[in-house]
């Protein structure tokens, strides 16, 4: 048999508090810290730290959202015309409610209109502006759908459904819905 | 209708996600005793098997294993891969052997990497020894354990750690 | 069809935990396994639901079998889906005959991460989740479109909150609760208009744990067992500019052939994270108003991704258990604007 050096249970350490990056999230309510299972492994103060999770995808892209995002690049909007005649915004390679393929892409917009939106009062970093913004869904001109993106209005009150946008694009597009900077209101309205 | 624009061929989609990991209290007594130069393992109760790191719960029953027991830091080789393919963020020249330590007064395997051990004399039943950071930069990680290296004691039979390789 | 009854179920829930999700779940897997009367070498099947982005690591649900207990080797599923997903697939096994019994569990904790960015990752990878719009701010836009088309107001949606926070006072295991009037929630600022604080999700950290046993066995494992009598679910497209988001033609397949309106129905546990999905979804499964909804709070007051679902169901089936109603119909969603859903129609013994 293998000697079992088994010692003593470990002395109890100093318990040392690690200060959590992030604030417990929110709240207007009252909110009771409801726990009705013990904590049953007594530890006094349990570790935390920061976990990152990073992913650098590189994505192919096919024959019709090839032409869509190259076509952003060209400054066009592209949808693919769907058996019913309605055009889709953004394309897809098949008919969400047939499943028949799809092929025929056409130019849409660049101009649309706000089908909807929801104001940004505090953009999180990763969010494509820095100040208050809104996302929206926008129908680009001859579309039958809309396409989400970002309207940088200034203020909420300056947007109303069906208002006018343009696109602002990227002064150095890399590829992808950013080369897209963001909408912008028609006439600074 | 003009010409279609030039296709792309590919876009980056980076994902970047941070969270607030909480370590839980079985990880959390096995991260402390790092910092103390000690290896933890749980057990659900005197008698019964030591699991380094602890997890908890013992997965066979799912029963409490929130006895912290010390084991020790030496231990016998029940399993070993050689590596020979490159990856980001691993401090080891290749080719590294990566190795199945069971530590003594544990009774499940510990994974880490074997160093200061020429290729052709890594063996099972090999006995090795932690080879840990300096005291003053122990930390709450296993980084705190550099690797694993051969130490001079008899190798131990096959048939005793079989169940374990 | 083989009868499937809910013979126990234990829930968890906390706005926020220090324990990891091993920890949570040991003890809600012992007390739903406990209260089954079952031993858990008779549970034929274990299946769960959780997603390895709340927790940021692939696999991470395998780590979860410590807290089940795994030896002897079982039988085992999971889907990355809250748990009512995990039921029904422990449904379609002891339907095919296969196993008599399952456990079914499920676990999230919404707390490590910032979850509005997390769900983003749902979204259509190459034109929309690069913006990382927050759920809020979508579910936002979907509001909106609903206040419009409907003819509803925010005081509409006020109300569902004050009322929900108001019941869920009588549930242990809701994270948010408390008297509000309507007139004063209006008075908040907005988050992501047109929704307040209110009309959004309280996040929650927690597990569940159900037992589910089929035919006659049920009736000699509890006092009033619960039966399954209709399952279904369906899922929407994913473009959110493609589809009508004021309504959820999903959830109102699922409830015809789940049979909703087959028989009166006392109360209904829908699993609605924000106010206005509530009336959208009273009327995708055509309940009136005299129907009872979420007398536990609901998920808006406890939204421990990934089990809120299951949780619907666990706690219609209580309720029925107990005797506070005979007919009831349980919901869970995933995906942003109620793309997927799932009804579940019960009865009690």
């Amino acid at each position: 048999m293998i000697a079992l050096l088994v010692r003593q249970d470990a002395p109890p350490v100093e318990p040392i508090v690690v200060e959590s990056r992030f604030a417990p999230t929110r709240d207007a309510h009252t909110i009771t810290m409801e726990n009705d299972m013990a904590q049953t492994l007594g530890a006094d103060e349990v570790l935390r730290g920061p976990h990152i999770l990073e992913y650098p995808y590189r994505r192919s892209l096919g024959p019709v959202l090839g032409r869509f995002f190259g076509g952003l690049q060209e400054h066009r909007f592209l949808g693919i015309r769907m058996k019913s005649g309605k055009v889709l915004v953004p394309p897809q390679e098949y008919d969400p409610q047939t499943g028949a393929a799809l092929d025929e892409l056409v130019d849409v917009g660049p101009g649309g209109e706000i089908v909807s939106w929801s104001w940004v009062s505090k953009p999180r970093p990763k969010q494509p502006l820095d100040h208050p913004f809104a996302y929206a869904l926008i129908r680009l001109d001859g579309a039958d759908t809309a396409l989400l993106h970002v309207v940088d209005a200034g203020e909420e009150a300056k947007l109303s459904v069906g208002a006018r946008v343009t696109p602002r694009w990227a002064a150095e597009p890399s590829g992808g819905i950013l080369d897209v900077a963001c909408f912008e209101l028609e006439d600074g309205r | 209708m003009s010409e279609l624009p030039t296709p792309l061929k590919s876009i980056v989609t980076p994902v970047r996600l941070e969270y607030d990991h909480s370590a839980g209290a079985a990880a959390t007594g096995f991260l402390r005793g790092l910092k103390q130069k000690k290896i933890l393992g749980a057990r659900t109760g005197p008698g019964e098997p030591v699991l380094v790191p602890p997890r908890g719960a013992d997965p066979r029953t799912s029963e409490l294993a929130a006895e912290l027991v010390e084991v020790s830091d030496k231990g016998t080789v029940v399993t070993y891969s050689v590596v020979r393919v490159p990856s980001e963020n691993i401090p080891f020249e290749l080719p590294y052997v990566c190795v199945t330590v069971l530590l003594d007064g544990a009774n499940l395997g510990f994974f880490h990497v074997l160093q200061n051990c020429p290729l052709d004399e890594v063996r099972i039943g090999m006995r090795v020894q932690a080879h840990w950071l300096p005291d003053d930069e122990l930390q709450e990680n296993l980084a705190s354990i550099q690797y694993f290296e051969p130490i001079d004691e008899p190798d131990v039979p096959f048939d005793r750690i079989k169940e374990y390789a | 069809m083989r009868d499937v009854a809910i013979v126990s179920f234990a829930q968890s829930n906390a706005a926020r935990e220090d324990r990891n999700e091993v920890e949570i779940l040991l003890p809600v897997v012992k007390a739903a396994v406990a209260d089954s009367k079952l031993e858990r070498s008779e549970i034929g099947f274990t299946c769960s639901g959780s997603s390895d982005f709340l927790q940021g690591q692939p696999f991470a649900f395998v780590m979860a079998l410590d807290g089940v207990g795994a030896w002897p080797p079982i039988k085992e599923s999971h889907v990355e889906m809250d748990g009512a997903w995990a039921l029904y697939e422990a449904w379609v096994k002891i339907q095919t005959g296969e196993v008599d019994s399952a456990l079914v569990y499920a676990f999230g904790k919404t707390s490590s991460g910032d979850l509005a960015e997390v769900q983003a990752l749902q979204l259509d990878p190459y034109c929309a989740t690069q913006l990382w719009p927050d759920a809020d701010s979508i579910a936002g836009i979907q509001a909106r479109l609903y206040l419009e088309r409907s003819g509803r107001s925010e005081r509409d949606l006020a109300e569902v909150a004050a009322r929900s926070l108001r019941d869920a006072q009588s549930n242990p295991h809701a994270v948010a609760k408390g008297d509000f009037d309507a007139a004063k929630l209006l008075a908040e600022p907005y988050r992501s208009t047109p929704l307040r604080d209110h009309d959004c999700p309280a996040n929650s950290d927690g597990a569940t744990a159900m037992v589910v046993v089929a035919g006659e066995r049920a009736k000699a494992l509890c006092d009033r067992p619960v039966w399954i009598r209709g399952f279904d679910h369906r899922i929407d497209p994913p473009a959110l500019g493609a589809r009508d988001l004021t309504r959820a033609p999903s959830a109102e397949i699922a409830a015809g052939r789940a049979g909703v309106g087959d028989a009166a129905v006392d109360f209904a546990e829908l699993s609605a994270p924000y106010t206005h999905q509530e009336l959208i979804l009273r009327e995708a499964l055509g309940l009136g108003d005299e129907v009872r909804v979420n007398p536990s709070g609901g998920t808006l007051c406890a939204h421990t991704m990934m089990s809120c679902g299951l949780n619907r169901i666990g706690d219609a089936a209580r309720r029925l258990a107990e005797g506070d109603g005979d007919r009831a119909v349980a919901h869970a969603s995933q995906g942003h604007c109620l793309q997927q859903n799932l009804v579940c129609v019960l009865e009690g013994e």
